[in-house]
């Protein structure tokens, strides 16, 4: 994930409703190949203020201002 | 076999000395694998006799696409469970699958009890019964290396050849004992090596130089090279190589679903401390892959172990993955890499189950902090946090140096059953939880599922990835990945790779070896692999609607909340509905 962000870890993102319209900022400020690796599927979790977006809608999950996100990536096991 | 139309089986009989093969046509439709282990072992499984009978089989299998294509590469053993006393089904690659192929074997069948202890060796040229008296009662490690030196084919088996073997655990019938493949890999989960301890059976050396005919030489290597580049160069498999496994440690604490203290919580607060990144910055020397595989996610860690007093030192190189750091280290309160490390090389060198070990050892010390069981009894302080007590217990365990080290040597289900504390002896189904404390497909899916591991059907996944919870849409997900991955471990896919084969790859893939399947045989098949799992299953006295689910998976959060026990045995129950209907279906 980091080489995508040019190793940065964190960043404001403002004016974003919902975790879809920030993977559009990160788009934006990234590149279009870090929100394509943020949309599929089954590659990174979204926590809101430490809860995961499983329980609040998905990627259609609302934000307001002052949430805090945690990008992980997804949990495998083999 | 490939390129052939059937299945070649090497049977052995310990009792008798018997060695035969047959070539088996009529099991072209299980394909390989998980299929073939599960239909080999109906044939020859006795459910009135325990598990660790003589008469009762071992199987091993290869799957269709074994060592042709990229992360194919494992065999399935398939036993009767020592622990849960039901289907016992593990997964283990190393150099196994590449060796019994290039042997020509796509499955051995071991029966019997030898008379005194003994190894196989097996070649593409014979198959011998070897003496091993001299090693019965040794560590895994030097086990393997003894073998390694006698099994040698004049040294050309020389990275080629695959050993498997048995440490004490596995001798003195400790009910969740595992089995080393080539030092780095395991046969972990529900006691393939006591299974095998019981028939005297310390290990098994496989090498073979056979040639492999391909179909269609054109069509596989564009193939292959398409599946290469996917595994080598996706951001899905590269996590592997890079923390391996261990890179689930911070978001699982992150996420409040590592288990953690015997699961009074799902997060820890030395979380950091035993990440991935803390294994890769302090212990990291080395990555390893299984043979035919592009990934190498095995992650070799190395501490500096005092061996004696005065500055007497060795440097130990322990293979480490998330699902070890989480049993031998949140779960028992282990806060560094190191402590975790040294326990690891205990757990492998006396060759036990990292999960249930640890799983059993979480309930212990909860046990001795209420009161349950005494210090006279576990003869060590067992206190969450203190490695020391723990590698003295697993000493106790394997040797089974007294009655209570004796029980608990039989797991989690029947300690607790004997001694009390079964509302935080935590397994499901009698296979100790597994790292994952998700939610309810999670609970629900290790419960249910054939081998009752996170993998039968990837409920962690699952709760992961919902957007909201329908319990409906949960079982029936959880349903068809149990069938799908039946498919999927007949070929035998190392299910990181689960999604980079996806129907048309495994199309493909077998197209370009000589089978002509449509995307409908595929669901047959997993759906045929899967009914023959649940015969046994039901031939064994398993049924899911009495299952019992210790009280703590409903009191600690998951990742959904805390769980509501009324829906999860709904949920249960409706899993079982579609099982039974499965049952009843015709898929000769
Ligand atoms: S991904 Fe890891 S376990 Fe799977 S085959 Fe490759 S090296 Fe072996």
């Amino acid at each position: 994930m980091l080489d995508h962000t040019r190793k940065e870890a964190s960043c404001q993102a403002e004016g974003a409703g919902s975790v879809r319209e920030l993977i559009g900022f990160l788009g934006d400020r990234y590149g279009g190949a870090f929100a394509a690796f943020l949309l599929d599927d089954e590659t990174c979790l979204f926590l809101i203020n430490g809860a995961a977006t499983a329980t609040l809608g998905g990627l259609d999950a609302p934000l307001r201002p002052g949430d805090e996100i945690d990008v992980l990536p997804f949990v495998d096991g083999g | 076999m490939v390129g052939e139309k059937f299945i070649r089986v090497l049977h052995i009989d310990l009792t008798a000395g018997d060695i035969r093969t047959e070539e088996r046509e009529d099991l072209m439709p299980y394909l390989g694998g998980a299929g073939v282990a599960a239909k080999l072992l109906q044939e020859n499984f006795h459910p009135g006799l325990a598990p660790t009978s003589p008469k009762q089989p071992i199987v091993f299998a290869i799957g269709a696409g074994t060592f042709i294509f990229p992360v194919l590469t494992k065999v399935v053993a398939t036993f009767l469970s020592p622990l849960t006393g039901e289907y016992g089904e593990s997964h283990a690659a190393g150099r196994l699958g590449m060796a019994m192929l290039m042997a020509g074997y796509d499955a051995i069948v071991i029966t019997g009890r030898s008379r005194k202890p003994c190894y196989l060796a097996i070649t593409d040229r014979d198959v011998n019964i070897r003496e091993a008296n001299s090693i019965w009662g040794l560590l895994s490690e030097e086990t393997g290396r003894i073998i390694r030196d006698r099994e040698n084919a004049g040294g050309r088996a020389s990275g080629r050849r695959s050993i498997i073997r048995i440490g004490p655990a596995g001798e003195n019938g400790v009910a969740f004992a595992s089995v080393n493949v080539d030092t780095y890999r395991h046969f972990g989960r529900l006691g393939l090596g006591a299974a095998m301890g019981s028939k005297h059976l310390k290990g098994m050396s496989v090498f073979g130089e056979r040639p492999l005919p391909i179909a269609n030489p054109r069509q596989y290597f564009k193939v292959y090279r398409e599946i290469y580049h996917k595994c080598v160069f996706s951001a899905g498999m590269r996590k592997y190589h890079d923390l391996g496994t261990p890179v689930n440690v911070k978001s699982l604490n992150k996420l409040g679903a590592i288990p953690t203290l015997n699961l009074k919580a799902g997060r820890f607060e030395h979380a950091d401390d035993i990440s991935g990144e803390a294994f890769a910055e302090k212990n990291l020397v080395r990555k390893m892959a299984c043979a035919g595989c592009p990934v190498g996610c095995i992650h070799i860690g190395m501490y500096r172990h005092e061996f004696d007093k005065g500055q007497e030192y060795e440097a130990i190189n322990v293979t480490y993955d998330y699902e070890l750091i989480f049993a031998l280290g949140s779960f028992l309160g282990i806060r560094s890499t190191d402590e975790i490390l040294a326990i690891i090389q205990d757990v492998e060198e006396f060759g036990v189950d990292a999960m249930s070990v640890g799983v059993c050892l979480g309930w212990a010390t909860e046990a001795l902090e209420r009161g349950i069981i005494t210090r006279e009894q576990t003869l060590t302080d067992l206190r969450f946090g203190h490695a020391a007590g723990y590698i003295k217990a697993l000493g106790y365990l394997t040797r089974g140096t007294n009655e209570f080290y004796r029980d608990l040597g039989r797991g989690s289900r029947f300690v607790a059953e004997k001694y009390g504390g079964e509302d935080y002896a935590m397994q499901l189904g009698g296979n100790e939880m597994t790292g994952y404390h998700t939610g309810y497909a999670a609970t629900v899916g290790q419960a249910v599922g054939a081998r009752h591991s996170h993998l039968c059907n990837a409920g962690y996944s699952l709760d992961q990835g919902m957007k909201s919870f329908d319990e409906d849409k949960v079982v029936d997900d959880l349903f068809r990945e149990e069938c799908d991955r039946c498919m999927a471990t007949s070929l035998v896919m190392c299910l990181f790779a689960r999604r980079i084969y996806d129907d048309q790859t495994m199309l493909d893939a077998l197209g370009a070896v000589g089978w002509d399947l449509t995307p409908e045989d595929l669901v047959t098949i997993g759906k045929r692999i899967y009914q023959t799992k649940l015969q046994i299953k039901r031939a064994l006295g398993f049924d899911p609607r009495q299952v019992r689910i210790p009280k703590r998976f409903f009191e600690t959060p998951t990742i959904h909340g805390v769980l509501d026990e009324g829906t999860t045995y709904r949920m249960i129950g409706k899993f079982a509905d579609k099982a039974d209907a499965l049952l009843e279906e015709d898929l000769s």
